[in-house]
């Protein structure tokens, strides 16, 4: 996938770029408005990261320029702001998705994937990850042929790594999908949910799935010890 | 001591009180001068009228006694001697003349004062009989009554001076509460004019002259005010693009490290450590900011109906893992009930409430979220059973930057958040604890 970052600070583009391209992403950097604007319309590019504050013309008025052509392409909105009128403007001008720095680059990728995800595949299939097995139809995780009891808020946890097998899943991304919240929380209750679902889903097994990168986020993946 | 610069009340009634006074004393005066003169002018024009009769009737040697047709207070006594002093004829009351110096024949009307106190009036005339005979005729008026008559109406003048001095003070009590009413109006409307309204003005031209100039300078002063507010608000947003721009290149760098696939794990976990210091100074940044921006004036509010039981489950379900897992009963107590309010800040507030009460509340203890109406309004609550506040502590507390000395991590800035939030939605916060027993925080909304 092709990523258009719009971005004035050389290091801030840089540093987002080299995470895009680590996560499988092409990137390209274009750093004001009148440069992004031939590259976004060509077509070129699946998704654009566009910063709000650029010199000369501002990133909203890029996302004005293109929804006003018509251009359908997602785009995701980056300000040093991050107060809710900001974010406003943002989604009113056209944005799909609102990030406030400083972001994760993990939760820039995530975002993407969510905002260009064409069709949301419909998980039916159980899905197996080592000796773990998941049944969408059934709602059951099971390890080793038991059953795990889930209570939902952990099972919607759970599902969210599952989907992501494999791929660091941002704690901001965590939060959003176990408990619908955008935004700080309290770290102490999102590290208890975490530890009670690695309890019933690890601690009794030498193989463990479930880790944590620390400042990062979490991820699912067979490995021997942490 | 310190000196105040009085009321302007009572010194608008002392001024008036004074003023009456001196003006009803003056009136007074003037009116107890004229009382006297034209008594003195009538007795003398009466007595010069008698003498004139007298002397006539005396030239044509019939003399008739003066008849009572006039009141007994302007008769004057009378005497006719000869030119030997020899008294030829009197009125009973002036046979024997009391000692008095008498004027010359040709002189007005004099007063003169006996021995025993009383006052009197003299004239003397000559006289001429038809054969030669001659002498002076002496009338005397008895002016006692006169004296009293004046004294009388001296005591009723200063009577009349005292009351106009005490209905002077009344009517300057009423004349005064009523010219200083809008005065109070200024006091009451600029007292409602708080840091989230500072772009309020009042109606210069609502008010009376003399004041428009006060309302005027308050405006003005209102406007610096806000401007200075403004400013300081732009200052924060500069200031969170400032910070917030580095701390984006330093999180991105460690984060590209920390999952660059040739990262030790060590080295991975060593950056993961410095990965949640950004985060944390973020959310220090964001808490300051709030605070700051909230502090720079009016914050526009998302207000929505919120329906509040709801919203506190919300909260309870988020910390229900956390909750169980350090032993702790959360519950929610909450009638259902709305408000109209702002879901995100609420929602902030009472999360920051909860992780203080969870953090400060021992195993086997109780946390409960309640909602009910009261303080003519609705009260949000989040009450716990944990080891409480020292009382020398509360007051303290709710401020930035201010936390008991005994706790660990942070700036102190929840709950002053959390109070930031209740005056941003027309309220206020209030904290009770009690050592060893608990801390209750309440959130007093506005029914709107």
């Amino acid at each position: 996938m092709r990523v258009l970052i719009v971005e004035d600070q050389a290091r801030t583009a840089s540093e987002l770029r080299s995470g895009l391209v680590n996560a499988g992403f092409e990137a390209v950097v274009a750093t004001t408005v009148e440069e992004a604007l031939p590259l976004a319309q060509s077509g070129v590019f699946e998704a654009l990261v566009v910063d709000i504050m650029l010199p000369g013309r501002s990133g909203l008025e890029l996302v004005e320029v293109l929804r006003a052509a018509g251009h359908p392409v997602p785009i995701i909105i980056l300000s040093a702001k991050g107060n809710l009128e900001d974010r406003l403007r943002g989604l009113d001008a056209g944005a799909d998705d609102y990030l406030a720095k400083p972001y994760s680059i993990l939760e820039v990728v995530a975002r993407l994937r969510t905002i260009t995800r064409r069709a949301q595949p419909i998980l039916a299939a159980p899905v197996q990850v080592a000796d773990l097995i998941w049944d969408p139809a059934r709602r059951s995780v099971a390890r080793g042929g038991k059953r795990i009891e889930l209570t939902p808020k952990e099972y919607a946890l759970m599902v969210l790594l599952l989907e992501h097998a494999g791929r660091v899943v941002p704690r901001s991304q965590l939060v959003k999908a176990v408990w619908g919240i955008e935004g700080a929380v309290d770290a102490n209750a999102v590290d208890v949910q975490i530890l009670r679902l690695r309890r019933k889903v690890d601690d009794p097994f030498p193989l463990k799935l479930i880790h944590t990168l620390r400042g990062v986020g979490l991820v699912l993946e067979p490995r021997e010890a942490d | 001591m310190r000196r105040t610069s009085g009321s302007i009340l009572w010194k608008l009634q002392a001024g008036f009180a004074l003023a009456a006074m001196l003006l009803a004393a003056a009136m007074a005066l003037f009116m107890d001068r004229g009382l006297q003169s034209s008594l003195e002018a009538e007795d003398a024009q009466v007595m010069e009228d008698q003498a004139r009769a007298m002397t006539q009737q005396l030239a044509t040697g019939r003399l008739e006694p003066p008849s009572g047709e006039r009141p007994r207070l302007e008769k004057a006594e009378w005497r006719v001697q000869d030119a030997s002093g020899r008294v030829v004829a009197a009125s009973p009351a002036l046979a024997a003349l009391p000692a008095l110096t008498l004027p010359g024949p040709g002189d007005p009307p004099r007063e003169a004062t006996s021995q025993d106190g009383r006052t009197f009036t003299l004239l003397v005339r000559p006289w001429r009989g038809p054969a030669g005979a001659g002498g002076r005729l002496i009338l005397v008026m008895d002016r006692s009554h006169e004296h009293a008559l004046v004294a009388r109406f001296r005591r009723t003048l200063a009577l009349a001076v005292a009351l106009a001095a005490l209905a002077a003070a009344l009517l300057a009590r009423l004349v005064a509460a009523w010219g200083l009413a809008p005065l109070g109006r200024i006091i009451r409307e600029a007292g409602t004019i708080d840091d989230q309204h500072l772009d309020t003005r009042l109606a210069a031209e609502q008010f009376p002259q003399e004041l428009q100039e006060l309302v005027t300078t308050l405006n003005a002063a209102l406007a610096r005010l806000q401007a200075a507010f403004e400013r300081t608000g732009q200052l924060g947003a500069e200031l969170a693009h400032e910070l917030r721009t580095p701390l984006q290149n330093l999180r991105s760098t460690l984060e590209n490290q920390a999952l660059g696939p040739a990262c030790p794990p060590a080295q991975r976990t060593a950056l993961g450590g410095l990965l949640e210091d950004c985060d944390h100074m973020a959310a220090l940044i964001d808490q300051i900011l709030f605070l700051a921006r909230a502090e720079a004036g009016p914050t526009p509010l998302h207000r929505v109906r919120v329906d509040v039981a709801a919203l506190l489950e919300e909260v309870r379900a988020f910390f229900e893992a956390a909750a169980e897992e350090a032993g702790i009963a959360l519950g929610v107590d909450a009638v259902p009930l709305s408000v109209s309010a702002d879901p995100l800040l609420l929602t902030r507030a009472l999360h920051n409430l909860v992780a203080n009460a969870l953090r400060h509340t021992p195993r086997a203890g109780r946390v409960t979220l309640g909602a009910a109406p009261g303080g003519g309004g609705l009260q949000l609550w989040v009450e716990d059973t944990g080891r409480g506040i020292p009382p020398e502590w509360l007051p303290k507390l709710g401020r930035p930057f201010t936390r008991p000395p005994d706790e660990g991590r942070g700036l102190g800035l929840g709950l002053a958040i959390v109070a930031r939030i209740a005056t941003m939605l027309g309220g206020a916060m209030d904290l009770r604890s009690e050592v060893g027993r608990g801390t209750r925080v309440t959130l007093d909304l506005p029914c709107s």
